[in-house]
């Protein structure tokens, strides 16, 4: 992937990632609307880091895969837009079978999805879903960013994290 | 350059048995996926800025751009805590934290993690380092020593020029400028991708202009002098081997013209560098090589004409991982050899090999309390090839054999008291080593004379201690930084050009360690921190220092300033900045408090002088004319026509035209 830089401003369009980089850089801008952020779940800063995070695990996403998201979650509609290259359908943790991730909102939905998909990556805005060791990333952007991960349940998962990444972001 | 060859070959080889898996640092993505600038220069470890144990200052592409300047130490001289003294057109020193003087030697400059440090005067020339502006992605400035992690000169702090990654970013800017002065400009970066796994970044540029006004100097200076130009070429290429290991080749030639009035001598450089890297994550950590070699050629005309050559071959290797989810371990290994020839050593070869190892320990305690801790070994053995001068008392047995031991290390605690204050105690201990002509120059003078290095100079090592604490002012959206530091400078060494200057029997001048010197300092700085694209900027900064020699031995009186009287104890720097729509307006300024230099006189001998306290401004608006089309006009010393910054020449107002393409 490459960036081009702007001519105003610095850093920040992304050329080459066709659709994926259009819906993120969309998003963007959609975060200047007071509407961009739920009330519940994951915000809309967090659900941007959150889409970004994927892409610093060792398992990939395939195209196609489905990302699914627990009501509440995360808004629905900004989480299509920003992963267009991605299936997403909004569901009950039963339904997690075969998804590639899954956005939860507490450490009780994700066992429920772990049940249902041992390999599911868990994503919440709750960071005591990390502490628990329920989900696999935990996504905090107050005061400032930082990224949670569970070892435990990484591990359970199979996910092993880009090791540059790993060197950025809080383990539990 | 065979060396290096095989160097590089043996690195490849031990690469290619390892197992791997991915490795890269996407500094774009991860800076907008933390909204803050991540680097390596603290730790060696990738963090974000606002966690490392260090005092870092970043300087973004969009800081370079609006400052208007054409040139990297016009970018840094409004960096608070830095300290920058401009002698002609085309020649500058910056320090860190004062001690500044000409050919600086305690402040390394690298270039992506490559030593851009030329180690024959040691110093940067800051004129010849190929980088265009416009590839720059951000500049890393490590304020205190950081020798645990960067080895010899990164003494009084650190800079590394982070380029864009033409496997990540795609840069293509075209940049000409035209202004007073006579000045002619220009710049071109372009980033061509190959395939989607490799990439290669071109830049190149240039620049002639006329020489300040020389009436301020005797004649015998002032005529030998030339016009100010420089140049620069850099390709770098990197590939995705595989999608686990990473390689980087990378290319560089430059040279520059400038003089130096304090001491009369116009000079020459020409410098090239080949670099190879390869990075791979394995199943024992993030493993890295890295081989570069540097050669400088440098052409001094001055009052006694010489040439020489300064080659450095380099290679190193690192291993980084964790230990659990919150013990981070580094481990490094490196080997220089580096070499001067030329008729500023007689004809004959001067050289050394440096063996290192040094490793790195981060704890995080607890999520608001971490500790890191950074020790590394350097052993040194010099040595000559070729006769000695009989008039310098040494034989080859004085270089042979002479070894020095030097331990540095870096100790860093940082504790986030809340969400919104940082409190960093910080332990350093940095070493200076002295140049290739410190420890080996001979230059046959009349009567039996000579300009004399010494073999037996030891490194000056600086210890220092520092606490610093961020806070957040919420209601205006800055970012406060105050830092208290002590330093203990052991083990100067005087030289020849420089101060200060030692005089010998029998000698014109010579090296030698003269004893020590404390500073203590405060800073203090206040940072709009948000940066939109629209709206306003600001910042300010407060700076004190004070200096302390305990200087003996071997000095000639009245001939030399001291460190102590060299320092200005205060500076205050300030800038601010409004967007709207296509325009951006900016003014960058900086006061500061008197000091005394020394510059040759019409007699040629060394005279203190003294450089009164100063404000300049510099000032800059810009129109984005179409989306790829900017123009921008700067005047740089808005307030005064002219002033001396040091001794030299006084530096003039500039008026600076620039039309930028972005495509």
């Amino acid at each position: 992937m490459r960036v081009t830089v702007k001519p105003w401003g610095g850093p920040v369009e992304k050329t080459p990632f066709g659709k994926v980089a259009a819906g993120l850089f969309a998003f963007a801008f959609s975060l200047v609307s007071p509407s961009a952020v739920s009330a519940d779940g994951m915000d809309a800063g967090q659900l941007q880091i959150a889409v970004k995070v994927l892409r610093f695990l060792g398992r990939k996403a395939q195209p196609g895969a489905t990302l699914l998201v627990l009501p509440g979650a995360a808004d629905l509609d900004q989480v299509k837009a920003v992963l267009s290259s991605l299936t997403v359908v909004e569901g009950g943790a039963g339904s997690a079978a075969g998804a590639y991730a899954v956005f939860v909102n507490s450490a009780s939905e994700a066992q429920e999805v772990t049940k249902a998909n041992p390999a599911a990556v868990t994503v919440s805005g709750d960071i005591g879903c990390v502490n628990a060791g329920s989900c696999v990333m935990a996504i905090q952007t107050t005061p400032k960013v930082s990224i949670h991960a569970s070892g435990v349940a990484a591990a359970k998962a199979g996910i092993v994290f880009d090791p540059v990444f790993k060197m950025l972001i809080t383990e539990h | 350059m065979r060396r290096s060859i095989l160097l590089c070959s043996a690195a490849l080889a031990v690469l290619a048995g390892l197992p791997a898996a991915a490795q890269s640092i996407d500094y774009g993505t991860f800076e907008e996926m933390f909204h803050e600038p991540i680097t390596t220069s603290a730790t060696g470890k990738p963090q974000k800025v606002s966690e490392v144990p260090v005092n870092m200052e970043i300087v973004t592409q969009d800081d370079i751009r609006r400052s208007g300047a054409d040139n990297i130490p016009d970018v840094l001289q409004f960096v608070s805590g830095l300290d920058f003294r401009r002698s002609s057109f085309n020649d500058g020193e910056v320090s860190i934290r004062g001690y500044d003087q000409p050919w600086n030697p305690r402040l390394l400059l690298l270039v992506d993690g490559r030593p851009v440090y030329e180690d024959f005067y040691g110093d940067v020339v800051w004129q010849a380092i190929p980088v265009q502006l416009d590839e720059i992605r951000q500049i890393e400035i490590v304020k205190g020593p950081n020798s645990a992690l960067f080895g010899f000169n990164a003494a009084s702090g650190v800079i590394n020029i982070v380029t864009y990654d033409p496997l990540y970013d795609s840069t293509n800017v075209l940049t000409v400028r035209s202004g007073t002065q006579s000045l002619a400009e220009g710049s071109a970066v372009a980033t061509v991708p190959v395939g989607k796994d490799a990439g290669i970044r071109l830049s190149a540029g240039g620049l002639r202009a006329s020489e300040f006004q020389k009436t301020s100097l005797p004649d015998f200076l002032a005529n030998g002098m030339n016009h100010p130009k420089n140049g620069a070429f850099n390709i770098d290429g990197r590939w995705l081997v595989r999608p686990d290991i990473e390689l980087t080749l990378q290319g560089a030639a430059a040279q520059d013209q400038r003089n130096f009035p304090a001491d009369g001598t116009p000079e020459q450089d020409r410098t090239t560098s080949l670099r190879g890297r390869l990075s791979a994550n394995t199943d024992f950590g993030l493993v890295d090589f890295d081989v570069y070699r540097n050669v400088w050629k440098i052409d001094y005309r001055g009052l006694q004409a010489q040439q020489a050559v300064n080659e450095a071959d380099d290679i190193r290797g690192s291993d980084l991982f964790k230990i659990g989810p919150d013990n981070s371990i580094r481990l490094s290994l490196e080997y220089k050899y580096n070499q001067a020839s030329g008729q500023f050593f007689n004809g004959s070869t001067i050289f050394y090999s440096v063996y290192s190892g040094g490793g790195m320990w981060d704890w995080q305690i607890n999520p608001a309390l971490s500790l890191n801790n950074a020790v590394r070994l350097d052993y040194l053995e010099l040595g000559v090839n070729g006769g000695i001068l009989p008039a310098t008392g040494l034989t080859a047995a004085s270089y042979n054999g002479t070894t020095l031991n030097a331990v540095s290390f870096n100790s860093g605690l940082v504790y986030t008291v809340t969400p919104k204050d940082v409190l960093r105690f910080m332990a350093g201990r940095g070493f200076q080593l002295p140049a290739l002509n410190d420890l080996g120059q001979q230059i046959a003078l009349p009567g039996n004379a000579v300009d004399l290095g010494q073999p037996k100079l030891r490194p000056t090592s600086v210890l220092n201690f520092e606490a610093d604490y961020d806070h957040t002012v919420v209601p205006i959206d800055a970012t406060l930084r105050g830092a208290v530091f002590v330093q203990r400078n052991e083990d100067l060494y005087g030289y020849d050009v420089a101060l200060p200057r030692v005089l010998g029997a029998n000698t014109l001048s010579q090296s030698a360690n003269i004893g020590a010197s404390d500073e203590g300092g405060i800073e203090i700085a206040l940072k709009k921190k948000s940066t939109d694209a629209d709206g306003l900027r600001w910042n300010l900064g407060y700076q004190f220092a004070l200096v302390n020699d305990h200087i003996s031995g071997g000095v000639v009186s009245g001939v030399y300033s001291t460190f102590e009287k060299g320092t200005p104890r205060q500076v205050v720097d300030f800038g601010v900045g409004y967007t709207f729509g296509r325009w951006e307006f900016d003014a960058l300024g900086r006061w500061q408090s008197k000091f005394t230099d020394f510059q040759i006189d019409a007699g040629g001998t060394y005279r203190p002088m003294a450089v009164s306290d100063y404000v300049t401004v510099n000032a800059r608006g810009g129109c984005r004319v179409t989306e790829n089309l900017t123009l921008s006009a700067t005047v740089d010393q808005i307030n005064q026509a002219s002033l001396y910054q040091r001794a030299g020449l006084p530096v003039e107002r500039r008026a600076i035209f620039a039309a930028t393409a972005r495509y």
